[in-house]
């Protein structure tokens, strides 16, 4: 042990240090610490995601440790960050936040699902620094909304079909009641048999009534049957998204579902490519999608841009991607490479963010999180 | 420059702090990286960032360690992201003592922690049990790093045999 200590004494006595310039820290120190005040006013924005934009509000709590970014040495003692988001994008809030790694990092996962999140429900868990990442953590509602909305046009069908029973079965009953009166008084004539049919079909029309509300309410309850099941099976229906920060660029770096049979087009909306504040496209993200009990579950890659230049740039962005195996080998490139259309943190169409979509997915056999993804991309005037 | 510090309310300290700390981070990231000028960049880059939190590390014994593991972490990404690692700058023409080339190259040819355990433990001079606070792993993990970056070490500098 003392031969290693002398190898590395003699080494770093070697080594030249160069003067100390303590302008040159300051300067840069004075910009960081700048960042981190916006940083902790930003902080102060921390908001809820309910699945709604009219979440939950909560305050950021002053004082509380700022968290370590990635590349910065973890604090001794941990910390769970209190940061919960709310509305449809809270990126223009917490773009400045570069200090504040944990709401970045929420808000990148966040950003991450929010496609997904027209069609599901995401419950912010929260977020937690394991290893030098963040590890943000939703609870997934899955076809929650889709489900509801239909029980509530089935109930909305029950209220219509009840309201219509019951004025029919009202009419009826009165027409019944008239029927019954002319026929005691047509007793022993000849329109008696007539007036019996009549009042027979009243009853056929009120029992058919009858079994039409019977079946809507089946259906109701089958409905809710649904919703029931969904709803026993939200524990394990957890999503949890690893964050990470490399070169002043925050990406997503792994996916993970913990539900027991996390499907394939569900897994896809899950993974974009993160949002780069700092220039226009991050060249490459890490992603990685694994079952719960570690297994690949093939490669799906999912990437979206995300532009904070202006709109109005002149420039189109063109990528290939490249999936890389842990030796640097390509395992698949895409043949073709894919415009990216450009849109702004306000929200776009449908239309717009489709078209900035990068969907692809491959098989693959090996350890999945050793897998890199490249993008390789380039500028061109916009024709 | 004190005046600004001043202004800044950041505590004078810190210079002082700097001109202490700064040989032992340069030298922690140069002999991972191999990069004069990146090993500048990065312990700048990591002193730039203590003074951003300076209020805070100032009250701390491991503020030293704390620049220190930051300036590895980031030296990681930039190994990463350079292709074909460089031995050091200038080695062949600077004629440098064999041992200490063959000390970079074989650092280099370790697991990151490994040689962020050893450069935290024998350039900063830390204790194993502040380096697993830095690190934000177990301390014995980290005499495990260090256990197994030296055998590493003596098998591939084989200097240390019999």
């Amino acid at each position: 042990m003392d031969e290693v200590r002398s190898l590395f004494d003699d080494a770093s006595e070697r080594v030249a240090v160069p003067p100390a310039d303590l302008g040159a820290v300051v300067r840069r120190g004075e910009a960081r610490r700048r960042r981190r005040i916006a940083g902790r006013a930003a902080s102060l924005i921390v908001v809820a995601l309910a699945g709604s934009a009219a979440g939950l509000i909560l305050a950021g709590q002053e004082g509380s440790p700022l968290p370590a970014t990635r590349d910065e040495a973890p604090e001794p003692g941990g910390r769970l960050v209190p940061v919960v988001m709310s509305g449809p994008s809270p990126w223009p809030e917490l773009a400045a936040a570069e200090d504040l790694a944990a709401a970045r990092a929420v808000t990148v996962a966040f950003h991450a699902l929010l496609d997904s999140a027209t069609r599901y429900r995401f419950d912010y868990r929260g977020v937690e620094e394991v290893g030098g990442r963040w590890r943000v953590e939703f609870v997934e509602h899955g076809s929650l909304p889709p489900v509801l909305r239909e029980l509530a046009r089935a109930r909305a069908h029950r209220t219509t079909q009840e309201a219509q029973v019951a004025a029919n079965r009202a009419e009826l009953a009165a027409h019944a009641r008239r029927i019954r009166t002319a026929l005691e008084e047509a007793l022993g004539t000849d329109r008696e048999p007539e007036l019996r049919r009549s009042h027979r079909s009243v009853g056929e029309e009120v029992r058919r009534l009858e079994r039409v509300a019977a079946q809507t309410a089946a259906e109701i309850e089958e409905i809710e049957s649904r919703i029931r099941s969904f709803r026993r099976r939200q524990p394990s229906y957890r999503v949890f998204v690893t964050v990470a920060e490399a070169g002043g660029r925050v990406f997503v770096e792994d996916v993970t579902t913990a539900s027991p049979n996390p499907s394939i087009p569900d897994a896809i909306g899950y993974a974009e490519r993160a949002a780069d504040v700092d220039s226009w496209g991050a060249d490459y993200f890490r992603l990685a999608f694994r079952r719960p009990d570690g297994r690949p579950d093939g490669v799906y890659v999912f990437v979206r841009p995300f532009w904070t230049g202006p709109l109005s740039s002149p420039y189109e962005e063109r990528c290939r991607a490249q999936v890389t195996g842990p030796g640097g080998e390509a395992v698949w490139t895409q043949p073709e490479p894919h415009r990216l259309t450009p849109f702004t943190s306000a929200p776009a169409s449908e239309d717009a963010r489709d078209g900035g979509q990068l969907r692809f997915g491959f098989d693959y056999e090996g350890t999945v999180s050793d897998l890199s993804l490249r993008m390789l991309c380039e500028w061109r005037p916009r024709q | 420059m004190e005046a600004s510090l001043a202004t800044a309310g950041v505590r004078t300290d810190f210079a002082d702090f700097y001109r202490a700390e700064l040989p032992q981070v340069y030298r922690g990231v140069y002999l991972l990286t191999g990069d004069r000028q990146a090993a500048l960049d990065l312990t700048q880059e990591a002193f730039a960032r203590a003074y951003a939190r300076w209020r805070r590390l100032s009250r701390e014994e491991w503020a030293g360690g704390w620049v220190m593991t930051t300036a590895l972490n980031l030296a990681k990404h930039r190994v990463r992201e350079t292709a074909s690692p460089r031995l050091p700058e200038g080695a062949p023409a600077a004629a440098p003592a064999p041992e200490r080339v063959d000390l970079v190259r074989a650092l280099r040819t370790l697991p990151f922690r490994q040689r962020q355990a050893l450069v935290l433990h024998y350039v900063g001079d830390l204790h194993p049990r502040a380096i697993a606070q830095a690190m934000n792993v177990s301390e014995g993990t980290v005499k495990a790093h260090l256990a197994q970056g030296r055998a590493a070490l003596r098998r591939k500098l084989e200097v240390f045999d019999g």
